[in-house]
């Protein structure tokens, strides 16, 4: 025998064995009592004897005597249909009554109704079959293939978002998918439920960012769960910045890897727009979100290449090598250098040099990277030379916008990261000016980079790290730095002022320019034996 | 060591040291001294035509790992007869030796060097 769940008037359930269904001929004698009963009493006594009946009991005058009568005819067969159990009848199912992939919160019970308004099984009111927000929610119950509900929602009237408003206490359609989600899924299905965003005409006006964190704290959302609302609503959020949706999840409490996964689907997502609260966390934070494989890969798949690209410096992404390590090796010895410890190394060295220069430095714009984001920004900025022919260990941005660095994990030696920092420090001038004047057969400068070098080594001999790179523009580099003076050498580097170093050159030397432009054409082409003779004879 | 990764950076060696890149016409040899005998895992060795300049390069099994013995074997070369000169790169190690006497052998001893260590 069935056993059916009734509440009494205390509130607590009690079971009772449900009797046999009642017969058509019992139902239809039921029936007449009722329809009599309600022409001579109305409607207001036949429902109050039948809730009487079904709750408290009691006595009153003539008709609701009869009508206690009949209602001892009716409630059995009431009580007989409720004892199968009906969606929203508020009976507790056990889990294995629940077919299989239906949405496991159904054991949770009944939906909840209205803040501050009776069910209406209380109430009286008569539930309208199909009609919006019931149906939907019934449905909800049923199915777990909630696309499926998609045209259910998109039919709903104006009356059916506004109930749906004031049974959630939300202003806003996709909050209160947002409210639904979380009242009755929970969070796996969350998402799932804010995806049925039907773009429903009638849904009310966008609900600002402050609005949806009131709708969280008030339904009490973890911050998990906050952060996959954000993250399924953020493509749509066009009208709020990244940062500030960012921003709210970070006051929620979300976890910075939850936060930034939440806006990398914003609709006019920007790493401009996100840098600032990304500046705020810590590196280990920053290291959680880099070295996510599936959270990268998720990145990668949702950004355009500039905007992945601008992450990597961003986030301080710092790979270290393939293959063993070294134990107790020197900080650099085993692996590049951070780029925060090159801004200590060169202002440490060269504070005469570069004490001055406002603004400049490595931190946050070197990246140590593996081979699959270091041929994606390589191809942006060299997209006719090939990787695997030239495999520089690092190199500058120097045809973007903002000019990163990039260095590969498995490349270079402890100096490399100086050099790359280096660069960071200087002008660009120089470089500028020299590969377009004098192009040569890769777009750098080789007076650029012996310059470059030339102040590395000055970093790296304290360091004890023996450098290898650019031999000859070195050596040329430092017999020009033999002629003008380091002092003046370094002013035209970092202050990117080449006339000085060109003039002052001319002058040390009573050569002309034409000869000085000799000597730079071949040392911009690598021909060493021809800058050499330039150098000693002037022709 | 992963053979992979093995592969691949005996292969970048090769690109490092290939006359397009380095401007030099060189040909493969035995690595000297071999790797074992320095604790690299895996190596090559290259000569120019005329043999006035002969280099090895040799893997090692970390990043770096190849700083001591380069100091070590430059220092145990370098002298009156011979120009020695070392680089690393990542966990590759060159050593290349050149006749002192040789300019032609000296100046791409630079070259080489340069070539190996890689455009930054």
């Amino acid at each position: 025998m069935r056993e059916a769940h009734q509440s009494d008037e205390t509130g607590r359930v009690q079971a009772r064995r449900a009797p046999a269904p009642a017969s058509a001929a019992r139902q239809e004698q039921v029936g007449a009592a009722l329809l009599g009963l309600q022409r001579r009493a109305g409607n207001a006594v036949v429902v109050r004897a039948l809730q009487t009946k079904l709750t408290v009991g009691g006595a009153g005058d003539r008709f609701e005597r009869e009508a206690d009568e009949v209602a001892d005819q009716v409630v059995p067969s009431l009580r007989a249909a409720m004892s199968h159990p009906q969606p929203g009848d508020g009976v507790r199912r056990r889990p294995e009554d629940i077919p299989s992939g239906r949405i496991q919160a159904i054991a949770l019970g009944p939906v909840r109704h209205e803040l501050g308004s009776r069910s209406p099984a209380r109430t009286g009111r008569v539930q309208r079959n199909g009609d919006g927000l019931d149906t939907f929610l019934e449905k909800l119950k049923e199915t777990s293939d909630l696309t499926s509900l998609r045209g259910q929602v998109t039919e709903w009237k104006g009356e059916d978002v506004e109930r749906a408003a004031r049974h959630f206490g939300v202003p806003r359609f996709q909050d209160i998918v947002f409210a639904l989600g979380h009242e009755l899924l929970g969070k796996t299905t969350a998402s799932e439920m804010c995806a049925l965003d039907p773009k429903n005409p009638l849904a009310v006006p966008v609900g600002s960012l402050a609005q949806r964190v009131d709708i969280a704290k008030r339904w009490k959302v973890s911050a998990g769960d906050f952060a996959t609302h954000l993250a399924v609503v953020a493509p749509t959020e066009g009208g709020t910045p990244t940062g500030a949706l960012m921003k709210a999840a970070r006051e929620y409490g979300v976890a910075f890897p939850a936060r930034f996964e939440a806006v990398l689907g914003h609709g006019s997502f920007s790493t401009d727009g996100v840098k600032p609260e990304v500046e705020l966390v810590s590196q280990p934070e920053r290291d959680q979100v880099w070295q996510d494989k599936r959270l990268m890969a998720k990145a990668k798949g949702l950004l355009n290449t500039n905007d992945y690209l601008d992450l990597l410096p961003m986030l301080r992404v710092f790979t270290p090598p393939t293959g063993a390590t070294i134990a107790g090796a020197q900080p650099g010895w085993d692996k590049h250098i951070s780029s925060d410890q090159v801004d200590i190394y060169i202002t440490q060295h060269l504070s005469h040099y570069v004490g001055k220069l406002v603004g400049r430095k490595a931190q946050g714009e070197i990246s140590v990277v593996g081979d699959e984001d270091w041929e994606l920004a390589f191809r942006r900025q060299w997209p006719t030379l090939d990787p695997m022919l030239v495999k520089p260990n690092a190199f500058v941005d120097v045809d973007q916008p903002k000019r990163q660095i990039w260095i590969h994990k498995d490349r270079g030696d402890s100096g490399t990261a100086i050099h790359e920092g280096m660069h960071k420090y200087a002008s660009d001038n120089i470089r500028n000016i020299m590969r377009v004047k004098f192009p040569g057969r890769l777009p750098i400068s080789q007076l650029d980079e012996g310059l470059t070098e030339y102040f590395t080594r000055l970093v790296t001999s304290k360091l004890g790290i023996t450098r290898t790179s650019y031999p000859n523009p070195l050596k040329f580099a430092t017999s020009i730095i033999g002629v003008i003076s380091e002092a003046t050498a370094a002013k035209a580097y970092y202050d990117g002022d080449l006339d000085l170093l060109v003039n002052t050159y001319l002058t040390k030397t009573a050569r002309s320019t034409a000869q000085w432009e000799l000597f730079a054409k071949a040392l911009e082409e690598e021909n060493w034996t021809v800058a050499t003779r330039v150098w000693n004879t002037g022709a | 060591v992963d053979q992979a990764w093995r592969d691949r950076e005996l292969q970048r060696a090769e690109t490092l040291l290939s006359a397009e890149w380095s401007g030099l016409e060189l040909h493969r040899q035995d690595a000297h001294p071999p790797p074992d005998a320095i604790g690299a895992v895996d190596g090559f060795g290259v000569v120019m035509a005329d043999h006035g300049l002969q280099a090895s390069v040799y893997l090692f099994e970390a990043w770096g790992a190849g700083r001591d013995a380069a100091a070590m074997l430059k220092e145990m070369t370098d002298g009156d007869r011979y120009r020695a000169a070392s680089a690393l790169n990542g966990a590759l190690m060159l050593l290349a030796v050149a006749e002192a006497d040789e300019p032609a052998a000296v100046a791409a001893l630079d070259q080489l060097i340069g070539a190996f260590s890689g455009m930054e």
